[in-house]
């Protein structure tokens, strides 16, 4: 039982990293619109996902440093400035839209429209944030975001044409009303959603919260292995019971709730609210992750004193950054913006932002001044650089798409 | 620093509400349209979804109420912004016509989807919904005809 506690970070950062908010829509938006003509991507995005993650535990588990305090003193304050207020601007509109889904999820049950809930949301996540041992926030969270098997439940009891299935997925097609580039931008928005930077600085500062050492490279790789193929499988689910239930009657997804309609239809009221019960934690999840990165970013940016292993009073500098983070979002979705909107946007830009994050990674994981003898091998890094070209190349395209298919209308 | 300002850029542009620029031709209003006819039938088909749901028992009547709102809410507005668009000619003008008077059909059915569900009354939510069906059938024939 300990030692499957051990993984809940993995599956904690999994959960909020793949299932969040925007993967949710997303998941489900592609689904509706494309079928399973995208599940491709989220396979490749779990790959790398994969292949970069646990790279940022075994920096962490050698060095004892997580990834981002490594990315100024190797590669200069300059490089390390950009990253920071790319990571912060991206941490910022996600945080901002996952306030927005706690809210939406609680509003689901309380039948109360989700503004009024966004408040009562962050002095929620900000009692989280001061109160709740690390160790117990993942157990939590990460757990409670497994009741979203119930997408998967719905999917089996749904008996699609298993073979039909794997057909669509393998064979990928555009569909006479889409063109290729809307196909480009939705697959660019999943890719974008399944590498958001965010999880690996969680990742690996969570790694140094825990304490992990060289002794704990197994559990790093466990906690790798086991809970992003889990976010990614959970994500296809989504996918899939969105394109059995909602194509066929014309349902485009433009909420959150239309998310959970299909598990609804399909298996009742039980597990409908295991479903939601797992929006609320996933999306949780995600929000603590984003605002509490954004505190890891800066603190270890500025050599403060970080973390939630020390105490507050102690790491005040961390806890006020989380804190005004948390605020600014509460600020944002109260002005009405369409929170959908801002967490397509914050996965589109992502990709945008991906070269930045992943780059140093592979340089740093392949010094041995910090990585002794558990540098890259030469299959990694010959894989970390294909997808080091794969993520340039999608910065690149992300922008001008964006403005051709009027961000994916 | 290019990307975050290109991205603000879009990013402010697409998020604020703004008003939607004329169609110079017919052949775009049409486009538009359609646009709104799709929009508009996935609202009606999501409202219809989750009533017939919510009547077999399947879905909570707090959670019935969330999905149906924000169907009447975005079914709003879209038809709020098709009415902003300026029409270019007289055929424009008959079209927007046609497809107003099912938007706003619709919108009065879902309407009384919504207060149905509010009142709690989940049983007879699918007949109450029923006016729905006609009205998907016309938005999906709209849709198909000016495809």
């Amino acid at each position: 039982m300990k030692k499957m506690l051990q993984i809940t970070l993995g599956i904690l950062t999994a959960i909020g990293g793949f299932v969040d908010i925007g993967d949710l829509v997303a998941n489900a938006a592609v689904g509706a619109r494309f079928r399973l003509g995208l599940a491709w991507v989220v396979l490749v995005g779990v790959v790398g996902i994969i292949v970069y993650a646990e790279m940022a535990g075994r920096v962490a588990a050698i060095s004892g440093r997580p990834v981002f305090s490594l990315v100024r003193e190797r590669l200069g304050p300059g490089f390390g400035l950009a990253n920071l207020v790319a990571s912060l601007f991206i941490n910022f509109l996600t945080l901002s839209a996952e306030i927005a889904g706690v809210a939406i999820a609680l509003a689901m049950v309380a039948s109360v429209h989700y503004i009024l809930l966004v408040p009562f949301t962050a002095v929620l996540i900000w009692i989280v944030v001061w109160r709740l041992p690390f160790e117990r926030m993942e157990q939590v969270f990460g757990l409670g975001g497994l009741a979203l098997l119930a997408f998967m439940f719905a999917l089996v009891q749904f008996g699609p044409d298993w073979g039909n299935v794997i057909h669509q997925a393998t064979h990928p097609s555009i569909a006479k009303e889409e063109n290729i580039f809307t196909y480009a931008y939705f697959g660019i928005a999943l890719f974008g959603a399944a590498m958001t930077p965010y999880e690996v600085f969680f990742f690996s500062s969570g790694a140094v919260e825990e304490r992990w050492t060289r002794k704990d490279l197994a559990l790093n790789r466990a906690n790798v292995y086991v809970g992003f193929p889990l976010g990614g499988a959970l994500s296809l689910s989504i996918m899939a019971i969105a394109s059995l239930v909602l194509a066929p009657m014309h349902i485009g997804v433009d909420t959150l709730p239309q998310v959970a309609l299909p598990v609804a239809v399909v298996s009742g009221k039980i597990a409908l609210a295991c479903a939601i019960l797992g929006i609320f934690a996933a999306t949780f999840g995600a929000a603590l992750e984003t605002g509490l990165s954004a505190g890891y970013c800066l603190g270890q940016y500025f050599g403060w004193q970080w973390g939630k292993y020390v105490r507050p009073r102690e790491a005040a500098r961390f806890h006020v950054v989380v804190i005004v983070m948390v605020l600014l979002g509460v600020l944002v979705i109260m002005t009405g913006v369409d929170p959908v909107k801002v967490t397509e946007y914050s996965i589109v830009l992502s990709a945008a932002a991906l070269p930045l994050t992943y780059f140093p990674i592979l340089v740093v994981s392949n010094d041995p001044d910090y990585m002794g003898d558990k540098t890259n091998g030469p299959v990694l890094n010959f894989i970390a650089t294909l997808y080091l070209g794969l993520i340039v190349i999608i910065a690149l395209a992300t922008i001008p798409l964006m403005i051709i298919t009027k961000a994916g209308a | 620093m290019l990307v975050i300002v290109v991205s603000l850029a879009v990013l402010a542009w697409r998020m604020v509400p703004h008003p939607v620029g004329a169609a110079r031709t017919y052949g775009k209003y049409q486009g538009k349209a359609v646009t709104t006819a799709k929009s508009a039938l996935s609202n009606v088909e999501t409202v219809r979804l989750a009533a017939r749901t919510a009547a077999a028992g399947n879905a909570f009547g707090p959670y019935t109420t969330v999905v149906i709102s924000d169907a009447e809410e975005g079914l709003s507005g879209v038809q709020g912004t098709f009415d902003s668009i300026q029409p270019p000619d007289d055929r424009a003008d008959a079209l927007a016509q046609d497809l107003d008077a099912l938007l706003s059909d619709a919108l009065e059915h879902v309407r009384e989807a919504r207060v149905a569900v509010r009142r709690g009354v989940l049983d007879e939510l699918a007949t109450v919904a029923e006016p729905l069906t006609d009205d998907a059938g016309k938005l999906d024939a709209f849709k198909e005809q000016h495809s």
